[in-house]
């Protein structure tokens, strides 16, 4: 290539080549951000419908949820939460089991509590 | 040569800036969510207990948060309402536990007018279904004690005697109920004209899918954009989603736990529309005795849990008292007669038998995926 043909052309062919891997170079930052934030990170406990306490997925731990008749005990153990005791007359909080994912809620309509999941 | 190499370390150098600014977003979108918990940019979700189950709503739009907020409010509350001052046979203020204890046989009496369209409708469905819906159900309901058995309590269920049972059928029956709708310059008044005592009214099969028509008014007229509102078993998509995305409901997997899904439907949001999904199975209530499961869904006929070979039927249709009713209608009816009844109401439905089978109607087929392959789409 001569001096002045690269004068005269503003983007040659290594420029484009290099334009295109910087869209790939910047679709793998994109994606490998996008899927390290897939999994569910925070647990959101609400009582009648507000926000009462939140507690990180990745800490374990055990909060005894109290409402005006009775209690539910929760569950924050490898990643997971469930409720492991309570004394609700149907018991399908318990029944329930474990649950990790976004947008996952474990709820108890007697003792009005909702367990959620969120990002 | 030389320009190049100034070119390609300036790339270099933007490409590192832009990874730079990519990580401080993601951190700075984390630590914010962590702020104000349910509210993303568009959407807001709240989670509310109304009508002896829970609702969750979630609402999008490019309004504040406050906005949003109060129209979730706004919604939680009618319904509450709806449920208190007309549908509810528990509530003593109610328009229908009034009528249950008030009504003189073969006598009208007075119906408010939200109490009068919603019996009106599911008087249409219990004719129409020949009973397999039946309004009047409270009885056999009671007799049983499915839905108060309270298994912490100790105590064995015992399965009422055949005697107990027809007893309990004799006071039942839709047939004996009218409605009787006055027209006077525009303004409809309703009346119900039962003509034996000892009826009761029980709407508890369609007031959830009641209440879903009830956002919908109140989501047109705040002018929201998209919503997806589930009560109890029964959710509505309404409008768009912000991002253009299908809506994607979840079918349960009816003998796995709330959050284990067998597959899903994809409806495609539009503008001011509204679509019904409501799911009716076996284990949404039930008790064990004798190492039998009895569940909560009675068909008056046998006056024993309905056994139709079916474990949920989904019904998806425009309106959500319809899809509410017929899809406690159709897991009566079973699959083959329940063919007959969805076309009338322009009704689609997902039926799951005892057998792992799926049956999709023709005008939800495309639109349905199913996840779990220990199920099998048979048509």
């Amino acid at each position: 290539m001569s001096e002045e043909s690269s004068k005269k052309r503003l983007i040659n062919k290594f420029d484009i080549i290099l334009f295109i891997l910087l869209i790939i170079l910047g679709a793998c930052a994109f994606l490998i951000i996008k899927f390290t934030r897939a999994e569910g990170k925070t647990v959101n406990i609400y009582s009648d419908g507000e926000l009462t306490e939140s507690f990180s997925l990745d800490d374990d731990t055990e909060y005894v949820y109290i409402w005006e008749d009775g209690n539910n005990v929760i569950v924050i153990e490898n990643g997971y939460v469930y409720v492991s005791h309570a004394d609700c007359p149907d018991k399908v909080c318990v029944n329930q089991g474990e649950i990790k994912n976004d947008g996952e809620t474990i709820v108890c309509i007697p003792h009005r509590l909702v367990i959620e999941v969120d990002e | 040569m030389k320009r190049n190499i100034i070119s390609i370390t300036a790339l270099i150098f933007a490409t590192v800036c832009l990874l730079i600014i990519a990580i401080y977003v993601k951190k700075s979108s984390d630590t914010d969510e962590g702020g104000s918990n349910n509210y993303i940019a568009g959407e807001y979700t709240q989670y509310d207990f109304v009508m002896g189950t829970y609702m969750t709503q979630t609402i999008y739009g490019d309004d504040s948060q406050e906005n949003l907020n109060e129209t979730a409010e706004k919604i939680a509350s009618e319904i509450s309402a709806l449920d208190e001052d007309c549908l509810s046979w528990r509530s003593d203020t109610s328009t229908v536990a009034k009528l249950n204890n008030e009504y003189i046989a073969g006598e009208n009496y007075d119906l408010d007018l939200r109490t009068g369209n919603v019996i009106k409708k599911a008087l249409d469905i219990c004719k129409t279904s020949e009973g397999a819906l039946d309004i009047t159900m409270r009885p056999l309901i009671a007799c049983w004690g499915i839905e108060q058995y309270d298994l912490a309590s100790g105590e064995e269920f015992t399965v009422p005697s055949f005697e107990e049972l027809e007893e309990a059928k004799s006071h039942t029956g839709y047939e004996k109920v009218n409605l009787i709708t006055e027209e006077d310059a525009g303004n409809i008044k309703y009346y119900i004209n039962i003509s034996e005592s000892g009826l009761g009214i029980d709407l508890g099969a369609v007031g959830k899918g009641a209440a879903l028509d009830m956002a919908y008014e109140t989501l047109e007229e705040e002018g929201i954009s998209g919503a997806l509102i589930s009560v109890g078993g029964s959710i509505m998509a309404y409008g768009e989603k912000g991002d253009g995305s299908d809506f994607r409901i979840g079918i349960r997997n009816p003998e796995g736990d709330a959050n284990d899904v067998m597959g899903y439907v994809e409806i495609a949001g539009n503008d001011g529309q509204k679509v019904c999904v409501s799911t009716s199975g076996g284990y949404e209530k039930y008790v064990e005795a004798d190492g039998e499961v009895y569940h909560h869904i009675l068909d008056r006929e046998t006056m024993y849990p309905s056994d139709s070979g079916l474990i949920s039927v989904t019904v998806i249709c425009s309106d959500g008292l319809t899809s509410d009713g017929l899809s406690t209608a159709c897991f009566v009816l079973g699959y083959e007669k329940s063919l007959e009844l969805l076309p009338e109401y322009d009704a689609e439905a997902i039926f799951i038998d005892d057998n792992h089978n799926v049956y999709v109607t023709d005008g939800i087929y495309d639109n349905f995926v199913l996840t779990d392959d220990t199920y099998n789409i048979k048509n």
